[in-house]
């Protein structure tokens, strides 16, 4: 069976995003670690690993852009998942009796409204499912934690409210890395980092390799160059393979402006169901 | 080092590489010929795992360089580079005469030069406003006035102007009217100076010291392609030797030995090269014949009443004869004026 690793303890919006993309004939493999997850890969101990890089309220995941950048391994996929963050509490529990909501601090900063309005306290812990996981094992009666559906029922926690989040959009990309490049797909996406020589309008020329050819980009972010203070990289994301002829000349063309370019890979795109946060109500 | 990449490599494989390169530390610089590309490596004094590059995909080998200058090699680089200037394009085919008075010295003389080098043919305007004198008590320039004359001069005839810039805190000043930012012989190991240029965004002529060798001309060019400015035109002015007949000694020789080491533009300075005006033809047409993308020369309409440099200075008609005889030598080369 294939094996899918992914960074937190079993219940994992991560194991969630894997379920979403492989379906239920997969094996996860919990790591304590992003760079441990690379290692299972890396080590042919897992087919794949399910990074999270983004969330659409909360940003860019750190350490995620910096791993793609310092290791090889390539974007096969992208899974884009509703995070669904749950008020889990011992069964029995009644809304009106929790006092404490433990969880990661992201997803915290996540339904921080939520827990004003009920005038719950929020306790970080390490993460999602781990706090559900170590409520389960010392029940209190006054606690309830954040986390996924799938760590509801890992755990045996009741489901308080099954929507807390403050956004409806909530998110979270993830990157689905292998060693190898998957074969190509009909819709496309190429994702790659690259640096700029310090010159006048370096980014500007960067930049107008994909215009001129017509080339939607998808996403650009800056982050720290992290061999030397105050230099930045950029991380692309445009529509397209690596192959097109259009990309092919887009991205020689970048070459000659930027200090380096890296290809993560050319994977199939997906979509983010925009109906479906828009047709839903304030939970 | 070197990095060959297979004939026909994508843009991926050359991306990878250039990453791969760039996670050792080292700086990529990337030369595309009509055959294959190749990625020269500035490391940074740590062994490089060639082996490991070796190993990807789309790359054929790797070749180590021994010599200290790498930008400026050809290795990093085995076409000749070139680069437009207003129009003309500098390391082709066509042989670049840069024409002018030693120094600026009024609005008439320069006009009146400017006109005749113009008919005569010249393709850019040389000028000294801010000028290195042996002596403190030696006319020294109009400077900043003079600099105005030259932008002038360029209004009018529509020709580029070349022009000595003598200190790093002068760059901004004689760039926003030069064309060409000249780096005179007694300044090629100004590394202060090197820099600044590097970072400005005009091409440079680097005129080689008298007491230079080759290397060491092509080390400062280094300094200023590793600052980022790819524009740089390499020049022979001549070197002291313990011939006095000669101002200097002009080193024909570094012509083919600098076009073989290196891909950048090469040009003659005949003029200070011999300090003698019946020398100055003789020696541009052997500069032409051996192998120099152009020529500097200094033109003056009086030169006995030229202000510098008045011995080494031709009168219009001689540079009119001069230019007409480069026009064959040129063709026997392959080349055209």
């Amino acid at each position: 069976m294939t094996r899918v690793a992914f960074q937190g303890v079993a219940g994992a919006y991560s194991e969630e995003a894997i379920r979403q993309y492989f379906g239920d004939e997969v094996e996860t493999l919990p790591c304590r670690t992003f760079e441990d997850m690379y290692q299972e890969v890396e080590g042919g101990r897992a087919a794949y690993a399910m990074l999270p890089v983004e969330n659409a309220v909360a940003g860019s995941v750190t350490g995620a852009y910096e791993l793609l950048l310092e290791r090889d391994l390539r974007i096969n996929a992208e899974v884009i998942l509703r995070v669904r963050h749950m008020l889990l509490a011992i069964p029995g529990s009644d809304r009106g009796a929790i006092r404490r909501v433990r969880s990661h601090p992201q997803a915290l900063a996540q339904c921080q409204r939520y827990l004003t309005r009920y005038g719950m306290q929020p306790e970080p812990a390490f993460d999602t499912a781990g706090s559900a996981r170590d409520l389960a094992q010392n029940p209190e009666p006054d606690v309830a934690v954040i986390a996924s559906r799938l760590a509801a029922e890992m755990y045996g926690l009741e489901v308080v409210d099954p929507a807390i989040e403050d956004f409806h959009f909530n998110y979270t990309r993830f990157f689905v890395l292998g060693l190898e490049d998957p074969p190509r797909a009909q819709r496309t996406k190429t994702s790659v980092v690259f640096s700029t020589r310090h010159s006048p309008g370096a980014l500007y020329k960067c930049m107008g390799e994909f215009a001129t050819r017509g080339i939607n980009l998808t996403k650009i972010e800056s982050r720290p160059r992290l061999n030397q203070p105050w230099r930045y990289t950029f991380y692309l994301d445009f529509e397209g393979h690596c192959q097109d002829l259009a990309a092919e000349a887009a991205l020689m063309g970048l070459l000659r402006h930027a200090s380096f370019l890296k290809m993560l890979g050319s994977y199939p795109a997906a979509t983010t169901p925009v109906g479906e946060w828009q047709d839903q109500n304030e939970g | 080092m070197i990095i060959i990449m297979k004939h026909g490599a994508t843009a991926s494989e050359i991306a990878n590489v250039s990453a791969r390169v760039e996670q050792m530390g080292c700086q990529v610089h990337l030369s595309e010929g009509e055959e294959r590309t190749i990625i020269g490596v500035i490391g940074n004094g740590r062994p490089i795992d060639h082996e490991r590059i070796e190993r990807m995909s789309g790359v054929e080998r790797t070749v180590p360089v021994l010599r200290p200058f790498k930008l400026a090699s050809r290795d990093f680089h085995p076409q000749n580079s070139t680069f437009p200037i207003n129009g003309t394009t500098i390391g082709g085919d066509q042989i670049i005469v840069m024409a002018g008075p030693c120094a600026i010295e009024s609005t008439e003389q320069l006009m009146e030069t400017a006109q005749v080098v113009k008919a005569a043919g010249a393709h850019a305007l040389r000028g000294g406003a801010f000028k290195p004198r042996t002596s403190p008590y030696s006319f020294q320039g109009l400077g900043e006035e003079g600099l105005k004359l030259l932008a002038e001069a360029r209004k009018v005839t529509g020709m580029p102007v070349v022009t000595e810039v003598m200190a790093p805190e002068q760059v901004p000043l004689v760039s926003t009217y030069a064309d060409i930012l000249q780096i005179g012989a007694r300044s090629m190991q100004n590394y202060a100076l090197l820099h600044a240029v590097g970072e400005s965004q005009r091409p440079v002529l680097l005129k080689r010291g008298m007491m230079s060798t080759i290397e060491e001309l092509l080390m400062s060019a280094e300094y200023i392609l590793s600052h980022g400015n790819q524009r740089v035109i390499l020049c022979e002015r001549g070197i002291r030797t313990f011939e006095p007949y000669t101002r200097n000694t002009l080193d024909i020789s570094a012509v083919p030995l600098l076009k073989q080491l290196s891909h950048l533009p090469v040009v003659v300075d005949p003029s200070h090269g011999t300090g003698h005006w019946e020398l100055v033809a003789p020696v541009a047409r052997a500069a032409v014949a051996a192998g120099a993308d152009g020529l500097i020369i200094e033109v003056h309409p009086r030169p006995e009443e030229a202000w510098s440099d008045g011995g080494q200075s031709l009168k219009p008609h001689r540079f009119e004869e001069l230019m007409t005889s480069l026009k064959a030598i040129a063709a026997a080369v392959g080349r055209r004026l």
